[in-house]
């Protein structure tokens, strides 16, 4: 036991400095979110593939960025790290700030039926979102006088994580029997983000929310 | 080596007409080694060897019969007077040789004193005709002060016989040390005086060796030694109080039973049994006189050793050339630890080869390693700094390089075999592991860790001297700061690991 112990003692001795990292370091995260998965008629089949989580930004193609969730066990919880910056597409609501980019997502979740690692919209199917939640990436911050402060309030630069004001009974992807309602506070705590599965046939759609004139998320019919 | 304190040797000639036993004796020797010193001076190491030296040149050479050299060691100054008398009174000759410690007064003796004017009194008691003193001492130069002390000065003694009278050669003027070799195993004076007995000295080459000749050779040789030893400068002195005409022969190195002839170079002669050395011959053209037996001949070049040995049989006359078959690089010489070989060789290695995976982060990289060694007598040190080119590993988002740079220490030992050197050895080593992240969207890491390896080597037999070429095998274990953490803020402090991995290079190696 002592002399392990010497001999841990030097050895430590001999190493010093910054500890150097393996394959699985994956670096310095800038955004950390996460929460319960809640399966709202959820039924999943089997056929349908591996289910995975990533972030989709408005505006931008399903295949940009790899900004992948890490779905827990059970199916139960949802944690995401965030390293960089959203893809250069995800801006589509740079037009309502001064300057920078200014992008909207969501957290959904798909079955990856060819198992391919991404999403495909022919083949791949929708099985819920984070109806309740969006992530809001601004790379310059959102000022008073920009027309976003309106909706989103004062932004700093980086990641957040905004809530609907008002909770929200609509799925997420029918626009048509969801009228927009209430705003966007930011959220008190990114680790509480609610993923919100379905399951009925004929209803997947791929999410298209947009700001309109109301400066609601939700997309005038 | 080592200086001695006042060591004093006398060597005395006495020839009596009175009918004694040892009257009938022309010469008679009286060879005093002394390596006791008194309170307060450190023992000498090679003073009896010396007096056994001196009295195997006069037996051989100089005309002193066995059963009339007498070799004294360690004796008190009661011993030297009741020898002196009674193996001196009635020679016709007397030499009479002492080595170890004196002051400008007396003899030292452990644990008693011999006063000059005792000893001179008990050496002109003999009666002998003609005494030589020889002087092995430090400051002993003062034993010629009386007359004025010669330096280097042709003398002759002009005397068809033996002349009369009383002849006295110090080792060293009176301000300076006599100096010891461990090397040579005796001292610088009395070494070169024994060789030039033997037949060194003989310039005009017609087999005697004079008085004027040994004195001139053991200066200049002793002179040259001393300077280069670094110890201080000896000039041997001496004194003559002569009468009669021609030279003084000391001895005659053609009454040898052997012979070997030297060309160009510095050798040595050592007894291959015993490993004594008899001489140091630097004469080109030179001889000496030795007795039948088997000699070991070696010859110093500026890179290497010639060796050999030779059995000098009764009438056998040897060129020392002749018997140089062995070639021996510095870097064997060193570790054969031979006393006339060098005790200090040294390499400088150029390695390259490749080190081994650690871990995950740290792949197997090309490593490339320049050193320098000393090579000692039992074990070798080298001190190198090592580098690896970058290796790259992919993380799920990020491109690292990692370098590796170390400062080590290798103690080895090698085994020298006819054709190749086996070495085994261990070191140590200062790591610095650098990792950097291709694209900069992480700061670079840096950690110091260490490295200590055993090797195994096998190097070939020097190549036009002084080259070498080797494989060189390591088993390294590494022990630096890592972590398997994820995120960033998961790393912080890290934890000690420890990796094994090995290393395989070849080697150049320049020797010198």
């Amino acid at each position: 036991m002592m002399r392990r112990a010497l001999w841990m003692l030097g050895l430590g001795l001999v190493a010093c400095g910054d500890p150097l990292v393996t394959e699985r370091f994956e670096g310095t995260p800038t955004f950390e979110l996460g929460g319960a998965i809640v399966q709202a008629n959820a039924r999943i089949p089997a056929s349908h593939g591996t289910a995975s989580a990533r972030l989709f930004w408005i505006g931008a193609s399903p295949d940009d960025g790899e900004q992948v969730a890490t779905l827990g066990a059970g199916f139960a919880e949802f944690s995401m790290t965030l390293f960089d910056p959203p893809p250069a597409s995800a801006a589509a609501f740079s037009d309502r700030v001064d300057r920078g980019a200014l992008g909207i997502g969501v957290i959904a979740v798909y079955a990856d039926t060819d198992d391919d690692g991404r999403f495909d919209p022919d083949q791949d199917r929708l099985l819920g979102a984070s109806a309740q939640h969006v992530v809001v990436h601004s790379s310059e911050g959102v000022g008073v006088d920009d027309p976003a402060y309106d909706v989103l309030g004062a932004v700093a630069p980086g990641y957040h994580v905004y809530e609907h004001d008002t909770p929200s009974a609509c799925r997420f992807v029918d626009a048509a029997a969801c009228p927009p309602e209430g705003g966007l506070v930011l959220a008190d705590d990114a680790r509480n983000v609610t993923l919100t599965l379905w399951m009925e046939p004929g209803e997947v759609r791929v999410p298209a929310p947009a700001i309109d004139g109301d400066n609601s998320i939700w997309a005038q019919p | 080596m080592r200086a001695s304190a006042p060591i004093f040797a006398l060597a005395v000639f006495a020839v009596s007409a009175s009918s004694t036993a040892f009257a009938e004796e022309v010469r008679v020797g009286i060879f005093v080694g002394s390596n006791g010193a008194p309170d307060g001076r450190t023992p000498l190491s090679h003073a009896e060897a010396d007096a056994a030296r001196m009295r195997d040149a006069f037996v051989e050479l100089g005309g002193i019969a066995p059963n009339a050299a007498h070799v004294l060691r360690a004796p008190d100054a009661t011993q030297i007077l009741a020898m002196i008398d009674h193996a001196g009174r009635g020679a016709k000759m007397l030499v009479f040789y002492y080595s170890g410690h004196a002051d400008e007064r007396a003899l030292l003796l452990e644990g008693s004193q011999l006063s000059f004017a005792e000893l001179t009194e008990a050496l002109e008691a003999t009666g002998a005709q003609l005494s030589l003193h020889i002087v092995d001492a430090c400051r002993s130069g003062a034993l010629t002060r009386e007359k004025g002390a010669y330096l280097g000065e042709r003398f002759t003694v002009d005397t068809e016989s033996y002349g009369e009278g009383k002849v006295v050669i110090t080792s060293s003027a009176e301000w300076e040390d006599s100096l010891e070799s461990d090397r040579l195993g005796g001292s610088f004076f009395t070494l070169h005086m024994a060789t030039g007995l033997r037949g060194a000295a003989d310039q005009d080459g017609d087999g005697r060796v004079t008085l004027d000749e040994a004195y001139r050779y053991v200066y200049g040789r002793t002179v040259q030694s001393t300077l280069a030893s670094g110890g201080g400068v000896q000039h041997p002195t001496f004194r003559y109080d002569l009468s009669g005409r021609g030279d003084l022969t000391l001895t005659w190195p053609t009454r040898a039973r052997g012979v070997l002839r030297f060309g160009d170079g510095d050798y040595a002669v050592t007894e291959a049994v015993s490993g004594r050395l008899v001489a140091e011959v630097a004469t080109s053209g030179a001889s000496i006189g030795v007795a039948p037996g088997r000699y070991q001949i070696v010859r110093r070049a500026r890179d290497a050793l010639f060796s050999g040995q030779v059995e000098i049989t009764p009438g056998a006359d040897v060129r020392a050339e002749d018997v140089l078959e062995e070639r021996t690089t510095y870097a064997r010489l060193v570790r054969k630890g031979r006393p006339t070989g060098p005790v200090l060789a040294h390499a400088i290695r150029l390695q390259a080869g490749l080190r081994g995976r650690i871990a995950s982060g740290l792949e197997a990289a090309p490593l490339f390693r320049v050193g320098y060694e000393v090579a000692l007598p039992w074990l070798s040190t080298m001190a190198y700094v090592a580098a690896t080119t970058p290796a790259g590993f992919e993380t799920p988002r990020l491109s690292y390089r990692t370098q590796e740079l170390g400062f080590g220490l290798l103690v080895s030992r090698a085994i020298d075999f006819r054709y190749v050197t086996l070495r085994g050895g261990l070191a140590a080593e200062l790591v610095r592991l650098h990792q950097a992240e291709v694209r900069a969207r992480e700061p670079d890491r840096t950690s110091w860790g260490g490295a200590f390896s055993a090797q195994v080597a096998l190097e070939s037999v020097p190549i036009a001297d002084v080259l070498t070429a080797a494989i060189v095998t390591e088993a390294a274990l590494y022990a630096y700061n890592a972590s398997e953490a994820a995120v960033t803020p998961d790393l912080e402090g890290g934890s000690v690991a420890t990796r094994p991995t090995y290393r395989a290079l070849l080697a150049l190696g320049y020797q010198f």
